[in-house]
């Protein structure tokens, strides 16, 4: 017998954008109501995905996706175990936009948790997405999927990690105070670094962006006194010539990092070759993230083995989880039988007698008590101790 | 082979093993400690180089072997370790050596600091050496820096065992002339050991000298030239003959 499971989905390798618009649905309304629907299916629906998980037919699922906008040959169905290797590879990063991103766990998860706030999930849906988080932790701990900065913000911050080690209590400078600014800002916020000075022509902005980090804003005039405070140093303000010069850097025995992420650059990359200034730009962030998605791209044959040692383990335990259906079924049938038989064997018979036997007995103890537990504490011995229950 | 012998070729192995099995550093180190000791009892404390070498291989050892939980540094590791075991091999050869016992002053004072000389210069080197490829990795192939140790952490290191390793090597150095100078009526001879030691604590002045503007290959190469002089002066020249006690008049 076939794994009854399907999958109707569509995601950025199969539907543009616009159409991963139409077709993605809302947790607050339009989830719930296609689960309403659907009956037992789990929905995954990112900014890269809307699929469908469900068991029985995925004809109600693709009528669905089609209502909302969604042309065929957008979607792909999957059907038996190709659902569980579909559902595993996605959980592991390996079908993200940026392999081996780790938010996509998140989101399975959080699948897995609607579907079961709405009542629709069972036991062959959930099994399957708790085997697809633990695969999704396990790819990430014991393989170089996850590993590595994909992004430039988190190349940057790995670099600067490289030359210091630990960023707690350090200065950041921060040249501009645009969107990218503020990004870099959180990312070294996080790893703990201590007095934040932001740059900008104009001083107002500055001062909103220093505020959001506890920071201090300063005016372009002062840039020579910020970098003699600076450990780290980030550039991102629309100029059209170096803000930086080697001649503003001072001496200094301890390095001093820079990140020059604007275009035109911001920082003259002579000041690259100072002895302790460790200097890069838009390209080197690029390299560092192209080699490690080279790397992780070495490691999907360890994650594919992992998938394949979990689909054994899930189709070990759908042996066993449809011997347990059958004798279920086949118990509920033989009780069936004889309580038609032998009324007087439904178990649901004994504990109405259970309750009638034991009626009087509760009501003798009740009647005994009532006087004690009202009255002042037993001078002697006490009553209760003493008390025996009628025989039933 | 004698007792002592023994005792320092398996705490080599025991080295050699713990490489790759931990628990093999501290058994190794205890043993060249254990070397050193039974052969001080025996000979007299310091009476030849080999037991300068054990000791200071054993105290290596265990520093290799405290930095185990620091995985970024395993190439250090790695390092004091080998060291360790080099110096092994040069107390089992200068062993048999019959030494005789110092002055208690001397030993203590010039040999003191020149044991902690050792150790601390072969940490800091060590560190300064990979705080160097560090800061080449960084400026040329950052990629490839960020599995390796921060660079500030082996600055840190580096400067901090550099400068403790200097300032025993000057007053083991001076102590040294001064006590040549009473005993043999000058404070420097044409001898190797006495030449390679200079020099080579001319070359770390140097390099403390222009510490702020070497970077790279070149202050890679000053600094190791300096220790490899120093190296060479203590497992290297006793072989050449000396006037130094510490000579094996090979």
């Amino acid at each position: 017998m076939a794994l009854p499971l399907y999958l109707v989905g569509l995601s950025h390798k199969t539907a543009p954008v616009e159409v991963r618009e139409r077709a993605a649905l809302d947790p607050a309304v339009a989830l719930p109501a296609a689960l309403s629907t659907l009956g037992r299916a789990v929905v995954l629906s990112t900014c890269n995905r809307t699929e469908i998980y469900g068991v029985g037919s995925p004809k109600e699922a693709k009528a669905l996706l089609l209502a909302r906008g969604v042309e065929a040959h957008h979607l792909y169905q999957k059907e038996g175990i190709e659902v569980l290797r579909h559902l595993f590879r996605v959980a592991a990063g390996l079908d993200s936009l940026v392999m081996g991103e780790a938010q996509i766990l998140g989101q399975v998860r959080e699948a897995l948790f609607l579907a079961r706030k709405y009542g629709a999930t069972e036991s062959l849906l959930e099994k399957a997405f708790q085997s697809a988080i633990a695969l999704g932790k396990r790819a990430r701990s014991e393989t170089g999927i996850g590993a590595g900065a994909v992004s430039v913000a988190y190349a940057a911050l790995d670099l600067a990690l490289a030359v210091y080690g630990d960023l707690t209590g350090l200065a950041v400078a921060v040249l501009g105070a645009g969107e990218m600014a503020e990004l870099f800002l959180t990312h070294l916020k996080a790893h703990g670094v201590g007095r934040v000075l932001v740059v900008n022509r104009t001083v107002d902005k500055a001062r909103v962006l220093a505020e959001r980090f506890a920071g201090e804003a300063y005016g372009l005039e002062a840039l020579p006194q910020v970098l003699r405070q600076a450990d780290l140093v980030v550039a991102s303000a629309a100029s059209p010539h170096y803000l930086v010069h080697p001649e503003d850097l001072p001496r200094r025995s301890k390095p001093l990092f820079l990140i020059d992420i604007a275009l035109p650059r911001n920082i003259d990359p002579r000041v690259g070759r100072l002895p302790q200034a460790y200097l890069y730009n838009l390209d080197d962030l690029r390299r560092v993230v192209e080699k490690n998605l080279k790397a992780r791209q070495g490691e999907v044959p360890k994650v594919e083995a992992l998938i394949e040692g979990a689909i054994g383990d899930y189709l070990e335990w759908y042996a066993g989880h449809r011997v347990r259906e059958a004798i279920r079924a086949l118990k509920g049938l033989a009780y069936k039988e004889v309580v038609r038989e032998y009324p007087e064997a439904d178990p649901l018979t004994w504990h109405k007698e259970a309750g009638r036997r034991a009626h009087p007995w509760i009501l003798a103890v009740k009647a005994r008590t009532k006087d004690f537990l009202q009255g002042p504490p037993c001078p002697g011995e006490c009553p209760l101790l003493a008390f025996r229950p009628p025989r039933l | 082979m004698t007792a002592v012998s023994l005792l320092a070729l398996v705490g080599v192995l025991l080295l050699a093993v713990g490489l790759f099995w931990p628990r093999g550093l501290f058994l190794g180190a205890f043993l060249y400690l254990g070397a050193a000791l039974a052969d001080a009892f025996a000979k007299g404390f310091f009476s030849g180089p080999a037991q300068p070498a054990l000791v200071l291989g054993g105290l290596l050892a265990l520093r290799g072997e405290s930095l185990l939980l620091r995985p970024r540094l395993t190439p250090l590791r790695r390092y004091l370790v080998l060291l360790a075991m080099l110096l092994g091999l040069f107390a089992l050869k200068a062993l048999p050596h019959p030494g005789g016992s110092l002055p208690l002053l001397l030993t203590l004072v010039h040999a003191g600091a020149f044991l902690v000389a050792y150790l601390a210069l072969a940490v800091g080197v060590g560190a300064g050496v990979m705080c160097a490829m560090q800061d080449l990795r960084l400026r040329s192939v950052p990629e490839k820096a960020l599995l390796s140790a921060p660079l500030w952490s082996l600055r840190r290191l580096e400067q901090g065992y550099l400068r403790v390793g200097y300032l025993a090597a000057t007053l083991g150095l001076t102590s040294g002339m001064a006590w040549a100078w009473g005993y043999f009526g000058s404070p420097l001879a044409l001898d190797p050991k006495e030449i390679s030691v200079l020099l080579g604590w001319l070359g770390l002045t140097l390099y403390f000298l222009l510490e702020e503007r070497l970077q790279g290959y070149p202050r890679m190469a000053l600094l190791l030239l300096a220790y490899a002089l120093l190296l060479f002066a203590f497992i290297g020249a006793p072989f050449l003959g000396s006037r130094h006690p510490s000579g094996l008049g090979f």
